[in-house]
């Protein structure tokens, strides 16, 4: 009998993304973000959940993703990690896939680094691929990555109203 | 313990205090009376000798000597590691102290005659109240309480008081987690009962304590009746004695007036009074947009016992800052009698509150820096006598409230810290380029010790002495919401300031609307709200080289668009004819920060913000507010460092002011009738005027002009200049401004607060420019000549300027300058 691992999957421009679903707080549709002025884009603000406020990190910018392909109202998953929670933002939440340990591989060197760097498996679904992210790497914010991510919060809003 | 620990190094300062040399003798003495029922023997054995040590000392038949003092407090510090072992896990611990023991009965020597007997008579003491008192917690604090009541009860250098605090011990209850150990802890439960009920009824007279024994052991042999009963079976006593001794038991209870709660216990109903400000807040904001009267009532109720609740449940986590106090002096003993150094050390403000958390987490940061000023600021006896400073070097602590924080700050009078070698350090080690170092100022250089890499790298000497653990210092501090600062002169001494918030719960903030956002401000910054029509704002905001300033009462502030600083967006309301502006404070300075609105006050509750803003600097954390929107909090400091920095790198664009940079100043800069150009420092200045030329009236010999209800004097600028020209000022320096009809002049403050007018040719502006160095000064009442604006300056010193002002010879006191200080 193939060891199984529970995963909750989302979306990422189409990519589908697993996170262990122990690791998983909770799904939550899109909230009023709270900006921080003269942030990186990889951290656009915090969120009030509850009263608790979490720091929420747009995984697209974090792994360097074209945010071309954002239609729609994102969705935000609350992880469990060793600062605490924290809020990822992705484009669509998918459903908790069982996963055979078997198919497990490593990350392939095609991946592009920024995605390489935070993933910790990859696996071969019937469909699709499955990027197992490794959360703890995701919420290290190097000083070159929220470096990396600006221009600021305010350029990044004129990108959006100016098409 | 501390009390002991404190109050040994206090008697060692003065050995004749007979006061302190009895309480010292009674804590001692009521450990050990107490630990020998309990069958602590170790603890006896060592507190014995040091009795019996403490004895002589009181009955004067040695004098206290260094080494005495060094054997007793070595033995406070065994009893501390022993109790600790008791409470941990109700063993005395595996150390063994005989040396020590040793050491005490050494110290006894020089007149031994009277040893023996103190120590007969202690013992009949420990005899006396092992009979009567049977339970007993061995917590220092209890023994210190019953020993000052026997002590109360039985006046005088007695010793054998053994017998007396029986019956109120016998009312403490048992701690839950006293000591019990095995085959004892049967015996242990009988002397409890018979303690509570047996101690009340021996103390009483109503029955012997022989009779109470017999009774226990009755119990002890399989008799499964209560106390009392055997005794009234026995036909000792009545039924009557138990219920009276019973009845009278809570009565005494009740004198116990505080009781021991659990720290985490005491956090959680914090965090929940937290939760409930917010709940409240929110339910205000509900019952404001309804008529509902009787919500409104309620509500009203519930924010008024929610505020009390709050305040109440705070104050039951504050605690005096003394208590860390009482821990330095043995520190500042040990350490400089290891160093050889003579140190005096001073505590101010003991009476200081603050949280117990934040009390607890300052501990070790304190002791680090005071360490550190013992061994590397503080210099040995010779080379201060070298230096023409007192042998005896002193470190001063002293905390305080202000601006709704806890302040502390030690000071040494010692070697003070060579910053240049503090930055040759910082560049070997790679912790700023040349470029940064060329450009640091001596206050940012000195706080590079806070670096981690300039403290553990090498040994201290190597960087002038400071730094080792100073990373860790500052870390732990800003845990806490804190700040640490550090300021030194050479050969003068060193001042380490740490700043924490008084408690991390909430605080009363100004909410204001700057773009999309919604900001914090914590009304203990906040000085005041300001708003002007945007017609009238010219008068008050002015833009100097893209500096923009705002007059403020006499003042000139520097002034700050949050939304230009904050490169926020949104329009601003339209129509909003009126510049909003909060006038907050910091650091001793205050800069004007300018907002789209104003909300109102919140009570917030202040929490963290992700670590990944710090790099930010300007958020202080975050807070729900009532509305459940969440508002960033302005770190008010970080802003007003903003403000002088962004105001310094504009200037230096304009100007291309290059070179390096090491005083930052905000000047006032002065046209002389010869087009010379003179600056003052902006912080000596009141306010600027201007005056019409026959508002001047003639006092005596003086100038005066009527200003604001008060007559202060007039003294033309260069007439105070006049080693180099004589400016009468009837003549040249007049006649421009006669001509117009009006005159500019300076209001400043004197040193002793008196006001007075400076007449000044030209007002050209206001510049922000740091100091690197100053051309000698060619006259008397210059600081010297710098280049300001490609211009040479001369910088005036206002000091020596404003002391040759004549004094007014004919003038009542009370017309002089009187209100405006105010």
């Amino acid at each position: 009998m193939a060891v199984t691992q529970r995963y909750a999957t989302f979306y990422l421009n189409g990519i589908c993304f697993g996170v262990p679903i122990e690791k998983v707080q909770e799904v939550l549709g899109y909230q009023h973000i709270t900006p921080i002025p003269l942030s990186s884009l990889v951290l656009p603000g915090i969120i009030n959940l509850r009263g608790q406020i979490l720091t929420t990190i747009d995984l697209k910018t974090r792994l360097e993703l074209s945010a071309d392909e954002t239609s729609g109202q994102q969705m935000m998953v609350v992880v469990r990690t060793s600062e605490g929670p924290i809020n990822l933002l992705v484009d669509k939440i998918g459903g908790v896939l069982d996963v055979d340990l078997d198919l497990f591989e490593r990350p392939t060197e095609s991946l592009k680094p920024a995605v390489r760097a935070v993933t910790s498996h990859v696996c071969k679904l019937e469909k699709h691929l499955l990027l197992v992210l490794d959360t703890e790497r995701v919420i290290q914010l190097s000083e070159e990555i929220v470096l990396a991510g600006k221009p600021n919060l305010a350029e990044q809003q004129e990108k959006v109203l100016s098409p | 313990m501390n009390r002991l620990d404190h109050d040994f190094v206090c008697l060692e300062k003065d050995a004749k205090n007979a006061e302190l040399l009895g309480s010292i003798f009674r804590a001692i003495h009521t450990i050990k009376g107490t630990c020998g029922f309990l069958g602590f023997g170790k603890l006896e054995m060592l507190t014995h000798a040091g009795e019996n040590l403490l004895a002589m000392l009181r009955a004067g038949e040695i004098e206290l000597s260094p080494g005495i003092a060094d054997g007793l407090l070595e033995m406070v510090d065994a009893v501390r590691v022993i109790l600790k072992n008791i409470e941990e896990n109700g063993t005395e611990g595996s150390a063994e102290y005989p040396e020590l023991i040793e050491k005490l009965k050494q110290l006894q020597k020089p007149r031994k005659g009277a040893a023996p007997e103190v120590e007969k008579k202690v013992a009949t003491a420990a005899v006396l109240s092992e009979a009567a008192a049977k339970t007993e917690k061995t917590k220092a604090k209890e023994q210190k309480n019953e020993g000052e009541k026997s002590e109360e009860k039985k006046p005088g250098p007695s010793m054998e008081h053994g017998s007396t605090p029986a019956h109120t011990q016998e009312f403490i209850e048992p701690h839950p987690e006293a000591p019990t150990r095995g085959s004892t802890s049967k015996r242990k439960k009988h002397e409890v009962i018979a303690g509570r009920i047996g101690g009340a009824l021996v103390s009483r007279g109503r029955v012997r304590a022989e009779d109470v024994f017999l009774a226990l052991e009755m119990q002890e042999g399989g008799d499964r009746r209560r106390l009392g009963e055997i005794l009234v079976g026995l036909g000792k006593m009545t039924e009557w004695d138990i219920e009276e001794a019973l009845a009278a038991k809570p009565v005494i209870e009740k004198q116990e007036g505080s009781i021991r709660v659990d720290v985490h216990l005491l956090e959680k109903q914090m965090n929940l009074v937290s939760e409930l400000v917010l709940l409240r807040n929110r339910l205000l904001q509900i019952a404001a947009n309804s008529n509902e009267r009787n919500l409104n009532a309620s509500v009203h109720g519930l924010n008024y016992i929610t505020s009390e609740l709050r305040k109440n449940v705070m104050k039951t986590r504050m605690q005096p800052v003394s208590q860390l106090f009482d821990k330095l002096p043995r520190i500042v003993r040990d350490v400089s009698k290891d160093l050889g150094k003579k140190v005096r050390l001073e505590t101010h403000g003991g009476e200081t509150e603050l949280d117990k958390t934040l009390l607890e987490a300052i501990k070790d940061p304190v002791t680090h820096i005071l360490r550190n000023s013992l061994d590397h600021g503080i210099e040995s006896p010779e080379d201060r006598r070298k230096s023409g400073k007192t042998e005896e070097g002193t470190v001063r602590v002293r905390a305080f409230h202000e601006g709704g924080n806890f302040h502390l700050e030690i000071a040494d009078d010692g070697a003070g810290i060579n910053a240049e070698r503090v930055k040759q350090k910082a560049l070997g080690k790679g912790l700023i380029n040349p470029a940064q170092a060329e450009k640091m100022t001596q206050r940012e250089i000195l706080n590079l010790v806070f670096q981690p890499g300039l403290s553990t790298a090498e040994k201290v000497t190597n960087v002038s002495g400071r730094g080792v653990g100073m990373d860790v210092v500052k870390t732990n501090i800003e845990r806490i919401g804190g700040t640490a600062k550090i300021e030194s002169t050479v050969s003068k001494g060193t001042i380490v300031w740490l700043e924490i918030p008084l408690t991390l719960a909430t605080i009363p903030a100004l909410t204001v609307v700057s773009g999309e956002s919604v900001f914090a401000i914590p009304q203990a910054a906040l000085v005041e709200m300001i708003a002007i029509d945007e017609a009238e704002s010219s008068k008050y905001i002015e833009c100097i080289d893209k500096v923009s300033v705002f007059r403020f009462r006499g003042t000139v502030l520097p002034l700050m668009s949050l939304r230009e600083e904050l490169k926020l967006n949104g329009v601003p309301t339209e129509g909003a004819a009126i510049v909003k502006l909060v006038v907050v404070r910091t650091e001793g300075r205050q800069i004007a920060l300018r907002v789209d609105d104003i909300r109102n006050t919140e009570e917030i509750v202040i929490k963290p913000l992700d670590k990944r803003f710090k790099s930010i600097a300007l958020y202080s954390g975050a807070a729900v507010l009532g509305d459940g929107r969440v508002a960033l909090i302005l770190d008010v400091p970080a802003l007003a460092r903003r403000a002088g920095v962004v105001a310094n790198q504009k200037l230096q664009n304009e100007a291309a002011v290059e070179g390096r940079r090491k005083e930052k100043l905000t000047l006032l800069l002065l046209g002389g009738a010869d087009g010379e150009r003179m600056a003052m420092p902006l912080d000596c200045v009141q306010r600027l005027e201007e005056f019409e030329a026959d508002a001047v009236e003639r006092m005596g010999e003086q100038d005066v002009v009527q200003y604001r209800g008060d007559i202060l004097r007039l003294v033309h600028l260069l007439e105070l200049l006049k080693e180099r020209r004589a400016v009468p000022r009837t003549e040249k320096g007049r006649q421009g401004a006669e001509a117009r009809g009006k005159f500019s002049a300076v209001v400043v403050r004197s040193s002793n607060a008196e006001h007075i007018i400076l007449e000044v040719h030209q007002i050209l502006g206001i510049v922000k420019v740091e100091i690197d160095r100053l051309t000698p000064p060619t006259r008397e009442g210059v600081r010297g000549s710098l280049v300001v604006q490609d211009k040479v300056t001369e910088l005036l010193n206002l000091e020596t300027l404003l002391a040759k002002v004549p004094k007014l010879m004919n003038m009542p006191e009370a017309l002089v300058g009187a209100g405006l200080g105010s």
